[in-house]
């Protein structure tokens, strides 16, 4: 009887740790937020969303812990921390979805100013077409045309970097060479009118 | 009651076992705490832009931080009585430690990269202001001029990357602009410190211009062509300065018609026009070509420095329509309209007009010591 009790004893402990000790690391899991975040990264979340990008990782780090914790001990439970690589995995698809919606943002906004440098090279082009025709006027808008044509060359420039780098430096580039440009056509504005006005007493 | 003692001994070692393990967990949890301070630690110098101003050290913290992560799995995989967390502590510690190293260099960086930011701009800036108050009315190539296109638009990127605290990129465009800056200038200082070669002569000319004006009580023109002025002197002294604007090609002494330069000497007005008589509002007819300009200008044709075919030209006026803002003459002195009224009153037939290249000398210009 008291042999039977001893070996009831021993039989439960042994059950308690295979059902409860033996619990496996939720290694799927793992490896999908690690995907997860990974595919953020590759998206351009470090770059245009770094703090939505550095709590992710950070909420990472903080589950690797505690499983490496829990890993240690005997009686295993890892229920928490699988649902914590869930949710960092439905994470990751949002600040995806926020990075990629910056990035069109970015791109929308490069586009714009690209078409704005373009409409103020025209408008500095006509504007040039507009001034007096004779020699005095020409020689006066010569060294401007040689702007003009300066900003056509960056323009041109950041067409072929824009998509390469990164949209903040690519945006950067357009509005400077929005503002030279803008500045341009101030200038030739201002020197055509003093050449048309005649009535100067 | 034998068999009961056998347990006993079972029970004490089970009992040793389970505080050792109590021992090891508690370590284990303790371990938990300081990691999650490492970490915390870390991403305090990213935010405190470690990763960009002290890459280096923050990568070292980062690498710290795996270490411990690597050593505690491995004390883990070990049997809990032999699991010894000593080295996760020490490298934890030194996960702190380059952290805050990284936070405290990535605050030392930035503020070197500020003042190199300011150093550098402040460079460009004084370049630029030399460009547009001294060497902007110099004649200069298209090359030149797109070059100056160029440093104005890196000098504007630079200042937006600053503005987005990316001071590292800001300095390198500034470092480009300044390359620009530097190239475009040192073509019209060249250019400028060969036309100063004849101040003497122009200075010989001044005084004896004024000299004479004391002497025969007399009033006298005088042209400053570098600094855009022309003087009114009245018995010896100055009465009055207008602003002037010349021809596109102003900084030679005009060689033959239509090289849109102005010439340079001692001149006379020869004729005063005004009520339809000039298309400039009102003219002072100076009587270029003297003597001296016919002599030069034939040396010039039997040595070649002109084209055989080319004529001398002449209608060099001082006349109104200026205030543009540009040269653009084809050789003569233009004054705003209201200018000219007073200087077409303040003058007769005959008084003397000396045009000369500058009447300050080229170190009044540039103070900067190249």
């Amino acid at each position: 009887m008291k042999k039977s009790f001893f070996s009831t004893v021993v039989l439960m402990a042994m059950a308690m740790l295979i059902f409860t000790g033996c619990a496996k690391l939720p290694q799927a899991e793992i490896d999908s937020a690690n995907a997860a975040i990974e595919s953020t990264r590759a998206a351009g979340a470090d770059v245009y969303v770094p703090e939505a990008f550095v709590a992710l990782t950070d909420s990472m780090a903080s589950v690797m812990e505690s499983i490496t914790s829990k890993d240690s001990k005997m009686f295993k439970n890892f229920k928490q921390e699988t649902e914590k690589l869930l949710s960092i995995v439905s994470q990751s698809a949002e600040v995806k979805a926020l990075t990629e919606a910056k990035v069109a943002e970015l791109k929308e906004q490069v586009d714009q100013m690209m078409l704005a440098i373009s409409g103020n090279i025209d408008a500095a082009k006509a504007l040039i077409g507009q001034a007096p025709k004779g020699k005095e006027g020409n020689t006066a808008l010569l060294a401007i045309k040689a702007d003009v044509t300066a900003i056509e060359t960056s323009l041109g420039e950041l067409k072929t970097v824009a998509g390469t780098e990164n949209y903040f430096t690519t945006l950067d580039k357009a509005k400077a060479i929005d503002a030279q440009i803008t500045s341009i056509k101030t200038e030739l504005e201002e020197v055509i009118s003093k050449f048309n006005s005649r009535n100067r007493k | 009651m034998k068999k009961y003692i056998l347990f006993i001994p079972i029970f004490l070692i089970l009992l040793v076992l389970f505080f050792i393990y109590q021992k090891k967990s508690n370590e284990n949890d303790a371990l938990l705490e300081q990691i999650a301070i490492v970490r915390k630690q870390i991403v305090e110098s990213r935010n405190n832009n470690a990763h960009s101003f002290a890459p280096l050290d923050y990568k070292k913290a980062l690498a710290a931080y795996d270490s411990t992560m690597f050593f505690w799995n491995i004390e883990n995989e070990k049997f809990f009585i032999v699991r010894d967390y000593s080295l996760c502590h020490q490298w934890a510690d030194k996960a702190v430690d380059l952290a805050g190293e990284a936070s405290l260099k990535s605050d030392n960086n930035l503020g070197n990269l500020r003042a190199e930011f300011q150093q550098t701009k402040l460079r460009v800036e004084n370049e630029l202001e030399l460009h547009q108050l001294f060497y902007n009315k110099i004649p200069q190539p298209e090359s030149i001029r797109k070059s100056f296109t160029k440093t104005s638009i890196l000098y504007r990127e630079a200042l937006l990357l600053s503005e987005n605290n990316d001071h590292q990129k800001s300095i390198e465009k500034l470092n480009a602009a300044l390359l620009y800056l530097l190239k475009s200038n040192q073509y019209c200082h060249d250019k400028v410190k060969a036309y100063f070669a004849d101040f003497q002569a122009w200075s010989n000319l001044v005084e004896e211009g004024i000299s004479n004006s004391k002497k025969q009580k007399v009033t006298c023109v005088i042209v400053d062509k570098f600094g855009r002025n022309c003087f009114l002197y009245k018995n010896g002294v100055l009465v009055k300065s207008y602003d002037i604007e010349l021809g596109e090609n102003w900084m030679v002494n005009k060689k033959y018609q239509g090289d849109l330069a102005t010439p340079e000497g001692k001149y006379r007005i020869v004729d005063k026009k005004q009520n339809g008589r000039t298309k400039f509002y009102k003219a002072l007819l100076i009587d270029y070509p003297n003597e001296n300009d016919k002599e030069r200008f034939e040396k010039n044709r039997l040595n070649g420095s002109i084209p055989a075919r080319k004529k001398i030209g002449g209608l060099i006026e001082l006349h109104g329509h200026g205030g543009k803002g540009a040269d653009w003459t084809q050789g003569c002195v233009a004054l705003s309209d209201s200018d000219m009224d007073d200087l077409y009153a303040r003058v007769v037939i005959g008084t003397p007009v000396i045009i000369v290249g500058s009447v300050k000398p080229l170190n009044f210009y540039i103070k900067i010591n190249r």
